[in-house]
């Protein structure tokens, strides 16, 4: 009510900049937002310091986004008279529209404009749904074998988590070491745009798999009222759908500020906003303690990382880099509850014993605005369970995980999975998965070359090889639980 | 800007499993309950439970709580002596897997029809 709107956007990073250019104009329940062409309407909101996104469906509790990257489905709003838009992957258009919706409103949802709705009946030699990193490789591999090739991505921008990656990767050569996330999915974007047999549609969402002629279906979005139905068949279909970030049981878990790391990462890093000025962030793995380090350089407080274990499983090296900030790491500890009114406002925090127990007395009470969950990541296999593939609960992997082969293909002859996926790994085994499923779908389709059989053989040599180092042994011993013995 | 009524108090917040569908923790145990009396604790199954929690099939279809539902199940389940292997899934996930505008596939608009 007339309160002008905050502008939380960083204008200056240590090593980040956003070329942002002409600001448009969106409104939000009656009041003006500014906005940025390559601004997606939630991270514009974000931005103006809109927390509380909608109502929960029963409780009536504010929400907000929790994975901003299309999964998590807590961002909807009602755009142009549209309800129910994922405003995560709606890139903002001057003078749009967004309302809050309230599910316990007496008015029933009525589109302002009718949908716009173009059929399309589309064949491809292989169709690869995800355009992260293990999407891409796949379809990079196939590429020079002339196979006509589609690569569905429901974000309005290609990469994946590669995007919101701004640390240089280590590793070796192979996995791109020394080179920026971010970097590496712009490399591989640009080596794709060289394949005129490779089609690279963005906004668009896989929404379902019909058996048993099959026939994959897929949205593709032109605004929020204009929609390319595409009905797809392929020889082949490769899903790299990637992960969504877990969340832990506590009370307030789901407060506005309570989020993904990832998600903040992706506010952080591609759009240059910050979700929050003080934050706490759960588990102090690799993804903790990487996005506390980043939200250090865009100028946000890290009150505290956490982890239950009594050590971090992160990499010493960016471990060591947030000591050196003088974060304060609590390992042994987890977290009471959330709380705040509309919003986080405060989290409790106690130690846990050798059970992980929670120890009276122990509690610590934290003024943030954020509470970051980097507690792990389940593989997104809704597609692949909708396909018919034989899926797995496999620990070591992350959760729910299709069972395959050495080449990457599923119990479902012609299906192929790589990436998270697959099971949770990281961008360069995603890459070496892609290849080689990228890889067997050409062969398999009898499009294969002799250098492209040789390419597959040191593709699984190499994975093999990785996964031998004592720090993948868990990973080798989940993949080994779900591996098809099938004579090639 | 977050309206006064359905607030709770600031101390006192739900344990959220399931996001889209609004089920607590105790939600989830109390349709437990109900679930073990209608089946039998030996024939309830995790499907079964699903779909009487409701939990799992809203939006986003499971994506973001469906680990965190298996394992109220499974630790509620093994009070009462009966273990739960996670082990490979049951069910199928519907369509359509993303929220789309139900207007994709309607022909006609109701007026024309
Ligand atoms: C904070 C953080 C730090 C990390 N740091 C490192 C690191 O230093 N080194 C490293 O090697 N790895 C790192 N990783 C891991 C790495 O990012 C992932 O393992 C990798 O991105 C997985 O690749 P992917 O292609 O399988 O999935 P993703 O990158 O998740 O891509 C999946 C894509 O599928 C799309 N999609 C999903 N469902 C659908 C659908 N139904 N229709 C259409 N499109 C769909 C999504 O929009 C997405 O673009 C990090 C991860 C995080 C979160």
């Amino acid at each position: 009510m007339g309160e002008s709107m905050q502008d939380r956007r960083i204008w200056e990073h240590p090593v980040l900049s956003w070329d942002r250019g002409t600001p448009l104009s969106i409104s939000y329940d009656g009041r003006s937002v500014t906005a940025y062409p390559n601004e997606t309407v939630a991270a514009a909101l974000y931005a103006a310091g809109v927390l509380a996104f909608t109502r929960s469906s029963y409780l009536h509790r504010p929400r907000g986004p929790f994975c901003m990257i299309g999964k998590c489905s807590q961002c909807m709003m009602r755009v142009d008279g549209v309800p129910h838009v994922r405003t995560c992957i709606l890139p903002v258009e001057d003078g749009m529209v967004i309302e809050s919706e309230d599910p316990h409103d007496s008015e029933y949802p009525t589109p302002a404009r009718e949908l716009r709705v173009e059929r399309q009946e589309l064949s491809y030699d292989l169709a690869i749904i995800g355009a992260g990193p293990a999407g891409l490789s796949a379809a990079l591999a196939a590429a020079p074998s002339g196979m006509r090739i589609a690569v569905l991505d429901q974000s309005p921008y290609p990469g994946g988590q590669l995007v919101k990656q701004t640390h240089k990767f280590f590793g070796t050569k192979e996995s791109f070491a020394g080179t920026r996330g971010v970097d590496i999915a712009r490399n591989l974007i640009s080596m794709l745009k060289e394949h005129p047999n490779v089609e690279l549609h963005t906004t668009t969402q896989v929404i379902g798999y019909y058996p048993p002629e099959g026939v994959l279906i897929a949205a593709r979005a032109e605004g929020v009222d204009k929609y390319k139905l595409m009905y797809i068949r392929a020889g082949r279909y490769l899903v790299a759908t990637g992960a969504m970030e877990r969340t832990l049981a506590f009370p307030g878990n789901d407060l506005p500020g309570v989020m993904g790391a990832g998600a903040a990462q992706t506010l952080m890093n591609v759009f240059g906003i910050k979700p929050a000025d003080d934050v706490l962030i759960i588990g102090a793995g690799n993804v903790g303690v990487i996005v506390a380090y980043q939200a250090r350089q865009a100028g946000i407080n890290v009150r505290a990382v956490i982890d239950i274990l009594p050590k971090t499983a992160a990499y010493l090296v960016h471990a060591a880099k947030i000591r050196r900030l003088r974060i304060p790491i609590f390992l042994e500890h987890t977290i009471k509850g959330a709380y705040g009114d509309g919003a986080v406002e405060s989290a409790v925090i106690y130690q846990v014993d050798r059970s992980f127990r929670p120890i009276e007395g122990t509690e610590k009470e934290l003024k943030v605005d954020g509470v970051w969950m980097a507690v792990g990541l389940s593989p997104s296999v809704e597609l692949l369970n909708k396909m018919g593939a034989r899926i797995k609960f496999v620990p070591e992997l992350g959760g729910y995980v299709p069972y395959r082969t050495k080449y990457m293909e599923t119990s479902v002859r012609g299906v192929y999975v790589a990436g998270d996926a697959s099971g949770i790994e990281e961008a360069s085994t995603a890459m070496m998965e892609g290849r080689i499923a990228g890889l067997s779908a050409a062969i398999s389709a009898g499009r294969g070359t002799d250098a492209m059989a040789e390419e597959r053989r040191k593709a699984i040599e190499w994975l093999d090889l990785f996964r031998e180092s004592p720090d993948y042994r868990r990973i080798k011993e989940g993949v080994s639980k779900v591996l098809i013995q099938e004579a090639a | 800007m977050a309206g006064a009524e359905g607030r709770s108090s600031v101390r006192e917040q739900p344990t959220i499993v399931c996001r889209c569908m609004d089920k607590t923790q105790e939600d989830l145990i109390k349709s437990l309950q109900m679930a073990i009396r209608m089946f039998g604790p030996e024939a309830l199954e995790f499907e079964n439970y699903r779909r009487l929690a409701t939990a799992t099939t809203g939006f986003c279809q499971g994506r973001g709580c469906l680990s965190l539902v298996q394992r109220v199940f499974a630790s509620e389940m093994k009070k009462m002596g009966i273990e739960f292997g996670m082990d490979e899934i049951q069910f199928r996930v519907r369509s359509p897997l993303q929220p789309v505008p139900l207007g994709l596939f309607a022909r006609r608009s109701l007026e024309e029809v």
